[in-house]
């Protein structure tokens, strides 16, 4: 799912986004462009969201998986996307 | 007899009494967003300031100032074998001492080293900004890339200087506000600006300085009594020297532009999402170009085009467009 506060900017061609969690600012390909935007309308897993993307432009599930996956790897390191576990780790303690 | 008492310029300061201000309470200089206090003991410095702040009021007794700043001679054998000069803020003295004859480059370099750390209520571009008609130029550059030159030059041929360093962007206003310091030209611009206008008020050179030879260029009367004055973007234009080119202007692609101010900006990351916001806003909603030029009357004439067009042409990319995201 998308990090609260995430912000985003279409810029043309490409879009720029800014993460909270990471103070970090990314410019994004299509790839990063087009798993946010579904992940902006709902909490998805990796899985979830290719199915969603394969029925949007008809490309077999596989193959979306096989050019979204390492851009799902590089947003969640860059503190765009989180995942339950991450979320119940960044909150604070009580 | 009542009337308002003018403040005395820098410029108008017998050199020995700014001297000896400086020595004592020091020497106030309000950039526009910004103030120093600086103090001092060398009388190099104090013969320095007087060409390159001219303009700016003399003011030795301010109610506050944003840095403190100390350059002083360095004592004991430094006296006398290669004088030095070191530069003091807060009790800490974060760089090596320079040659007591350069103490303004070390003071200019130092200061702006400060502002540049501390300023963080503004996002601080790396970029000369100029004014015209209301209307800010932004000039974001790499270094080497004749950004100082170009500005140097608006500023001669009736664009207001609010810097050539530092484009001051406040994300709540967003609009640019001055930080106005003497231009600082290195090299072979030195010559360049000389013969570009040989009344410009330019101080003494400094050679082999960490960037060669460097040189100031006084801020105009105008600029220093309109620094206050908050300005909205008119226009990003990076600039590119090359030779044995016509001047010539091209559309920046938005993920260009939005790259070249966040990520050459001094305190892009400092400011979060206020910052991402300001530079998105800057990308989307002024217009960006890449100027090239060989010639630098060429170069002011093609901005000057420019201007006189700006108002159809500044127009917001998302009604061209596209929508918001």
């Amino acid at each position: 799912m998308l990090v609260d506060g995430v912000l985003m900017a279409e810029l043309g061609t490409q879009w720029a986004a800014y993460s909270p969690r990471s103070g970090q600012t990314l410019m994004l390909n299509l790839e990063a462009v087009s798993l946010l935007e579904v992940l902006q309308d709902q909490p998805l897993t990796l899985a979830q969201a290719c199915r969603v993307l394969s029925h949007e432009v008809d490309v077999p599930v596989d193959q979306i998986e096989a050019s979204v996956g390492t851009a799902w790897q590089q947003l969640r390191a860059a503190g765009l996307l989180e995942s339950d576990s991450d979320r119940r780790a960044a909150l604070p303690r009580t | 007899m009542s009337g308002a008492v003018r403040t005395r310029s820098i410029g108008e300061i017998d050199p020995g009494l700014l001297h000896q201000r400086l020595c004592e309470r020091g020497l106030w200089l309000d950039y526009g967003c910004t103030t120093t206090r600086l103090q001092s003991d060398s009388r190099a410095l104090a013969a320095q300031l007087r060409i390159v702040y001219a303009q700016f009021p003399f003011v030795d007794h301010g109610e506050w100032a944003d840095t403190h700043v100390v350059v002083r001679r360095q004592r004991g054998l430094r006296r006398w074998i290669r004088p030095q000069v070191a530069f003091t803020c807060d009790f800490e003295v974060p760089f090596a001492p320079f040659p007591a004859s350069s103490p303004l480059p070390m003071f200019e370099w130092g200061s702006n080293w400060l502002i540049g750390h501390r300023l963080t209520h503004l996002l601080l571009l790396h970029a000369g900004v100029v004014e015209r008609n209301g209307l800010a130029l932004v000039l974001p550059a790499t270094p080497g890339s004749g950004k100082s030159t170009l500005t140097a030059a608006l500023s001669l041929r009736g664009w207001r200087l609010l810097s050539d360093e530092f484009g001051a962007f406040c994300p709540i206003r967003r609009r640019f506000i001055a930080l106005l310091k003497p231009v600082a030209l290195k090299n072979d611009s030195i010559r360049i600006i000389k013969d570009f206008a040989p009344e410009a008020p330019i101080g003494p050179s400094f050679p082999k300085t960490r960037k060669g030879t460097v040189a100031h260029l006084a801020a105009a009367s105008s600029a220093v009594q309109r620094r206050h004055e908050w300005v909205l973007p008119g226009a990003v234009v990076t600039p590119k020297w090359a030779p044995n080119q016509a001047a010539s202007l091209q559309r920046l692609a938005p993920h260009v532009q939005f790259s070249l101010l966040a990520f050459n900006a001094f305190n892009y990351q400092d400011g979060g999402a206020a910052n991402f916001d300001a530079t998105a806003h800057l990308t989307r909603d002024v217009p960006g170009w890449q100027l090239v030029y060989s010639d630098l009357n060429d170069a002011v004439e093609q901005l000057d085009d420019l201007w006189r067009g700006l108002p159809a042409s500044r127009q917001p990319r998302r009604q061209a467009g596209g929508a918001d995201p």
